[in-house]
């Protein structure tokens, strides 16, 4: 186990009868940072999630939670969780729930509720806290249960596909509130099947496949794996292509040659210019997930 | 916890329906009992024992028919919102304990199930007071708390079989035992020595209130007159180790197999 991991899955696998939910993962994450699961629906990622919470007891291997391995017991005592679906008892009101939670935690409501104040201004609740929970909207919970997720302080925050329901500019503010806490040392675990929303909101990505992790990367290397990009004056990609294509690693789009590998980087540029090619621009390709994402679906169902 | 509890219980449609069923069996007792075809002073005179009677026969009799079970269906969809809900994993954190969190469920459930007696047994006794029918007597008071310990009991069962298989509608079950139960002790009106299953039943869940239907004089009960040498307590010990073992199995279930 790493040192500095706040959660380690050790060869966890959990079974629903014949059925799998995750199998054999093996995974350190990252004290402090926002890790972030990615993968389809279906894929493994709340059942993941469950085993990190203690809700699921692993089929075989183990969860480490803070150094010390998990049981069906062990308290959550500073983790915050919101599930997937949320259903509130209806006769509350925003506020009665909160109050409530807080005392089911041990927590005074006037020690929390200047925080309540404070993050219900930010992802706009203000408007609701008396309302009844009956008549909130699913976004409206949402955001209920984001905030009590953080309601009392905890070190480590677990969210199950936590933009559901929420508007462009709320689920803006929520991640605000992500790298606020996160920079005050929080550490949070995010799902989502949403890549476009996610990408560059998490420090650590696990992608999930087929019930398994198939990768576990830093944001860093993922942003930095995605090679260079070669601007020229034409398009190139019915003249130029095939031979382009004895190089591994390099991909022809129109005006656009995809070096992936750093070493034939000089040869694609004097293949181009050899060719009377003008070089407009030499850029650093960023990957986005999404991309990464698929690569790494391709080349597993490559693998077979 | 258990205030919790309480509310996620209490959504309007049940607190609405809850009323309603406790109306429901006082006033279609009240219907049953002759009160309204001996509606004449000096008729109500000479009859007042027999409608009081009848009206309380009625009401234990369908307070047992339609109460328990509507008690055992909401125990059943609490159990499995508590086994299965996802909004329950939230009240896991924040340093709540399992069993704690457990144990003011089952408070909470408790609190629900003896208001709703409660508030039949006093609606039951207003009617009394107010139609002249007679008085709330002690041994009223004690067929009471025996029939809503008794819904304790089933409920849990029903905590106990939607925490075991997951699915809510094996909860449902215990309202088969219980209607099975009534008939077996309201029906059979010629053999009372009881058969092999019957006496299990009777072991297995005793309503223990055969002390008060004897008062009642109906033959129909004779199927437990066979227990009257019994003392009262052989009834409550069993219908409190069942419950205690039901409440230990629940927990266990609830503690390590909330599995999805």
């Amino acid at each position: 186990m790493c040192a500095n991991s706040i959660v380690s899955l050790q060869g966890a696998s959990k079974w629903y009868g014949k059925k799998p939910g995750v199998l054999d993962c093996n995974v350190d994450i990252p004290r402090g940072k926002i890790t972030a699961f990615v993968g389809k629906n279906g894929a493994g990622k709340t059942t993941a999630i469950k085993l990190i919470m203690g809700y699921l007891r692993p089929t075989s291997g183990r969860v480490i939670l803070n150094g010390v391995p998990r049981t069906m017991l062990t308290v959550n005592g500073s983790i915050g969780y919101l599930p997937e679906s949320l259903r509130f008892p209806e006769l509350y009101s925003v506020n009665q729930l909160f109050e409530s939670l807080a005392g089911i935690r041990g927590l005074r409501y006037r020690e929390v509720k200047e925080f309540l104040d404070r993050e219900a201004e930010l992802l706009e609740l203000q408007a609701y806290r008396k309302k009844n929970l009956r008549s909130c909207s699913k976004g409206t919970r949402q955001k209920v249960g984001i905030i009590q997720a953080f309601m009392h302080n905890p070190q480590l925050v677990v969210m199950d596909e936590p933009t559901t329901g929420l508007d462009p500019a709320v689920r803006h503010r929520f991640f605000q509130l992500l790298r606020q806490r996160q920079s005050q040392g929080v550490s949070i675990i995010i799902s989502s099947h949403n890549l476009k929303e996610i990408e560059s909101q998490a420090d650590y990505y696990l992608f999930f496949d087929q019930n398994r992790i198939i990768e576990a990367i830093d944001a860093e290397k993922l942003g930095s794996g995605g090679g260079t990009c070669i601007l020229v004056d034409r398009d190139i990609s019915s003249t130029l292509s095939p031979k382009l294509a004895n190089l591994s690693a390099t991909v022809v789009e129109g005006c656009k040659v995809l070096v992936s590998n750093e070493d034939f980087l000089n040869g694609v540029i004097s293949l181009l210019i050899g060719a009377g090619l003008q070089v407009k621009n030499v850029l650093p390709r960023k990957s986005n997930l999404e991309d990464y994402f698929l690569n790494l679906l391709a080349e597993g169902s490559e693998r077979g | 916890m258990a205030y919790d509890t309480l509310h996620k219980i209490l959504s309007l449609k049940v607190l609405i329906m809850s009323l309603a069923v406790v109306l429901a069996i006082v006033f279609v007792c009240l219907a049953m009992s002759d009160y309204m075809t001996a509606a004449e002073p000096a008729w109500h005179d000479l009859f007042r024992e027999h409608i009081s009677r009848s009206y309380i026969g009625n009401i234990y009799f369908f307070a047992q028919m339609l109460l328990t079970p509507f008690i055992v269906i909401i125990s059943t969809l609490a159990a499995h919102d508590m086994y299965r809900g996802e909004a329950e994993q939230i009240y896991l954190t924040g340093g709540l304990r399992k069993p704690v969190a457990f144990i003011g469920r089952m408070l909470g459930m408790l609190v629900y199930i003896l208001v709703l007696w409660w508030t039949l047994f006093l609606v039951a006794g207003f009617v009394l007071i107010f139609t002249g029918l007679g008085n709330i007597d002690l041994s009223m008071v004690d067929v009471f708390v025996k029939l809503s310990i008794n819904s304790v009991a089933i409920s849990l069962f029903a905590y106990f079989l939607v925490g075991l298989t997951k699915v809510a509608i094996t909860g449902i079950l215990p309202i088969l035992l219980a209607q099975y139960w009534l008939t077996v002790n309201s029906n059979i009106t010629l053999d009372t020595a009881g058969s092999a299953l019957h006496n299990a039943v009777n072991y297995l869940l005793p309503l223990n209130t055969f002390s008060r239907f004897a008062e009642v004089d109906i033959e129909y009960f004779d199927l437990l007159m066979q227990y009257q040498d019994l003392a009262p307590w052989h009834g409550s010990l069993l219908l409190i180790t069942f419950a205690l073992f039901l409440f230990l199995a629940s927990l266990e279930l609830y503690i390590t197999k909330q599995d999805q």
